[in-house]
């Protein structure tokens, strides 16, 4: 069972992702964990608050609207650790949609890029099994300070020199 | 020149301690050569032919003399005693071990250096004319912008995984010396009718495999809002490009599928959102850059005096006079001049230098010009403050110590990567072939006859060497795995830019020099009174060229 990595601790990763609408229809929606497309969500808007959505890394940034912004939790997936568009996504989630639940990074992110994901606006990372978790949350403090003002410092550097 | 502070010393020491991690992680096992791959690169690290190569960023190309030393002793203790300047005013080492890596940064660390995002698919090192803060056509001195990018773009959370490496390039003179019309963002400083600093935004720009001229996408940004334009442009990009095809990703690919006008329209929605941000420049930012960029110490000096003795020793000696005509050039400060420095002497890889030639010129620096020196991207170096009364004594030094060449902007003075002998791309060799042609070229009164002229070598497509922009450029192409070599003319990486045009079917290396040998007959049999190369090329266009090359070799 994968893990998940979150505020410097680890738990269970107990979220069950349904990456289509057969998928979805097929589910009890009505109670458990689930991340589902963001078109089902908007189709159905389930009242249970522990369906989230996932997103995948080709989602259109057109489609990232403020109607996410009170969401419980969100999942973009990666595919390969070098697609960076998850970054943006991230970005344009808590910027411009003011989201403000748990964003998680899903997939085929590495962990050299933890402290990016952070940056970005992930507060959660979904890891496999036999993850080093130590080594993982040491690499998400890789820095403790940064030039440029991203979600986890509005300020840029200058602006605090 | 730009002095780190404890924040940027903390995250320069942070970065270094990281890759230390990183390369033992990578040495025991856990961390995969797949997941290394990008780390290493965005450290500088490359594992070439015959070694790994580490690159050494200099940012915009400014470097001091202890910064000379360092590399100096980094050369001869982790690597074989030579470095070699690169087309982005970098500073390459060829045979550095792995696992020394870390080492070598944290003593690159000490002297306030390091190799962050020098390869790898990021914001690469931001480059600039290198006669900037000097020059007397500078409307205004690009180097504080440069280090606001190079701050900016620095671990940039959001930019670091991008479908293709980005390079910046800015000018801030009526010459275009940086060719930012070949970079994926050109930055033109300009001042509008108030006279507001701002910028003329180019995008799309680039050699490699697709060749493309970079198109104005804002006529005037104003400076303050730089970095938030930079960041929409990015956000575009990053979500946009294309990942499916590795030579298809770069910026330029993306603007002309979508054309410049759709292109810039989703840039301008997306900065609606980022241009009132934090990240919008402030005036006390922009001050504070510029206090770092102050002129040193010149004394007010009269030209004409200061040039007496130097004006009666030109008419004594030649070589002196060729130096001073072409490897000294004018500067804004009455009595001072800025010297380049030839690292194209034949029988030396262009670029390459010792490390007792560092350290040479480091003392160089330190007598003649406030201890500060200049890469350039066509791979020479630059002292940028010499007192002209000082001019014979230096000559004889960079004489006595080979970097006298006097064939600044000539035929030999040419571009070269450093191709086959080293690189794993290269399908050529390109070292070789620029070594025969100096050899073949080696009159300067011919040389000096020829005028300007930019001859450029690229062992692949990739282009590191710049073929496409070179008057003449040469591309070395692999025909069924022996090594061949494609002409190019009419190139031209300043303010007319302009694209080569191939010549025709490709030649064998012992071809090649022939048949520059051939075109160059062609320029001066049939140029009309002072035309340069260029200029002739532009009016008679590659019919002529062609007809006699390949009369010849048939």
């Amino acid at each position: 069972m994968p893990k998940l990595i979150k505020n410097g601790t680890t738990e269970a990763f107990h979220w069950q992702i349904l990456r289509d609408s057969d998928a979805v229809n097929a589910a009890d929606l009505s109670s458990g964990h689930y991340l589902i497309p963001l078109s089902d969500w908007l189709a159905t808007t389930p009242a249970n608050h522990n369906v989230g959505v996932w997103l995948a890394i080709d989602t259109q940034p057109e489609d990232l609207t403020k109607a996410l912004k009170n969401l419980s939790t969100i999942a973009i997936e990666f595919g390969s650790f070098m697609d960076g568009r998850g970054f943006s996504l991230a970005h344009i989630l808590r910027e411009d949609c003011d989201f403000t639940g748990e964003l998680q990074a899903a997939g085929g992110f590495m962990q050299d890029q933890l402290f990016y994901l952070k940056r970005c606006g992930f507060d959660a990372f979904v890891v496999p099994d036999n993850a080093d978790t130590d080594s993982m949350l040491t690499s998400l403090d890789d820095f403790s300070d940064s030039y440029q003002a991203a979600c986890d410092e509005p300020r840029p550097l200058f602006r605090r020199r | 020149m730009y002095v780190y502070d404890e924040h940027d010393r903390q995250l320069i020491a942070q970065r270094v301690a990281q890759f230390r991690r990183q390369t033992e992680r990578y040495l025991e096992g856990s961390l995969p050569a797949e997941q290394f791959l990008p780390i290493r690169l965005q450290n500088g690290l490359y594992v070439q032919r015959l070694a790994p190569m580490l690159r050494i960023a200099v940012p915009y190309g400014l470097l001091n003399s202890k910064q000379l030393r360092k590399l100096a002793h980094i050369s001869r203790h982790y690597d074989k005693g030579y470095v070699h300047v690169t087309t982005r005013q970098n500073i390459q080492f060829n045979w550095p071990a792995l696992e020394e890596v870390p080492s070598i940064l944290e003593e690159l660390a000490d002297v306030e250096m390091h190799a962050v995002q020098t390869s790898g698919n990021c914001i690469r090192n931001t480059t600039t004319d290198h006669f900037a803060g000097v020059a007397p056509d500078e409307v205004i001195d690009p180097r504080p912008y440069c280090e606001i990018i190079r701050q900016w773009s620095t671990f940039h959370p959001e930019y670091a995984f991008l479908p293709r490496k980005f390079k910046i390039a800015v000018s801030g003179s009526d010459e275009d010396r940086a060719a930012i019309r070949f970079h994926d963002i050109g930055l033109q400083l300009v001042t509008n009718d108030e006279g507001e600093i701002g910028f003329t935004v180019m995008v799309g720009g680039g050699l490699g495999r697709t060749p493309v001229i970079g198109k104005v996408i804002r006529e005037f940004l104003p400076e303050h809002d730089l970095l938030t334009y930079l960041e929409a442009i990015l956000r575009i990009y990053n979500l946009r490009g294309r990942r499916d095809n590795k030579y298809k990703a770069r910026i330029k690919i993306l603007v002309n599928a979508m054309g410049i006008e759709a292109f810039r329209e989703a840039v301008e929605q997306t900065w609606k959102k980022l241009q009132d941000s934090p990240t919008r420049l402030t005036d006390k930012e922009i001050k504070r850059t510029k206090s770092f960029f102050t002129e040193p110490d010149y004394q007010s000096l009269d030209d004409t005096a200061e040039m007496a003795e130097i004006n009666r020793l030109r008419g004594e000696n030649t070589d002196f006079a060729n130096w001073l005509a072409h490897n000294v050039h004018p500067h804004r400060m009455a009595g001072y001049r800025a010297i380049t420095l030839s690292l194209k002497p034949t029988c030396v890889a262009p670029g390459d230098i010792t490390d007792s030639q560092l350290e040479t010129i480091a003392n160089l620096a330190d007598e003649y010009s406030f201890g500060e020196v200049r890469t350039t991207h066509l791979q020479n170096m630059v002292l940028g403050d010499v007192p002209a009364h000082k001019l014979y004594e230096l000559w004889q030094a960079l004489s006595t110590h080979g970097f006298a060449t006097a064939n600044v902007g000539t035929l030999t003075d040419m571009i070269c990567c450093p191709g086959g002998d080293f690189c794993s791309l290269a399908n050529a060799k390109s070292i070789p072939v620029a070594e025969a042609i100096q050899r073949e070229f080696d009159n300067l009164d011919y040389l000096y006859d020829l005028g300007p002229l930019d001859l450029n070598i690229s062992g692949c497509m990739n282009a590191c060497g710049h073929h496409h922009v070179g008057h003449i450029g040469i591309l070395g192409v692999d025909k069924k795995g022996e090594e061949f070599y494609q002409i190019q003319l009419g190139g031209n990486a300043k303010n007319n830019a302009a694209l080569a045009k191939v010549l025709g079917p490709a030649f064998s290396r012992a071809e090649v020099t022939n048949a520059v040998k051939t075109i160059i007959n062609v320029y001066l049999e049939q140029r009309q009174s002072e035309e340069s190369f260029l200029e002739a090329y532009n009016r008679l266009g590659l019919a002529p060229f062609k007809e006699r090359v390949y009369a010849k070799a048939n």
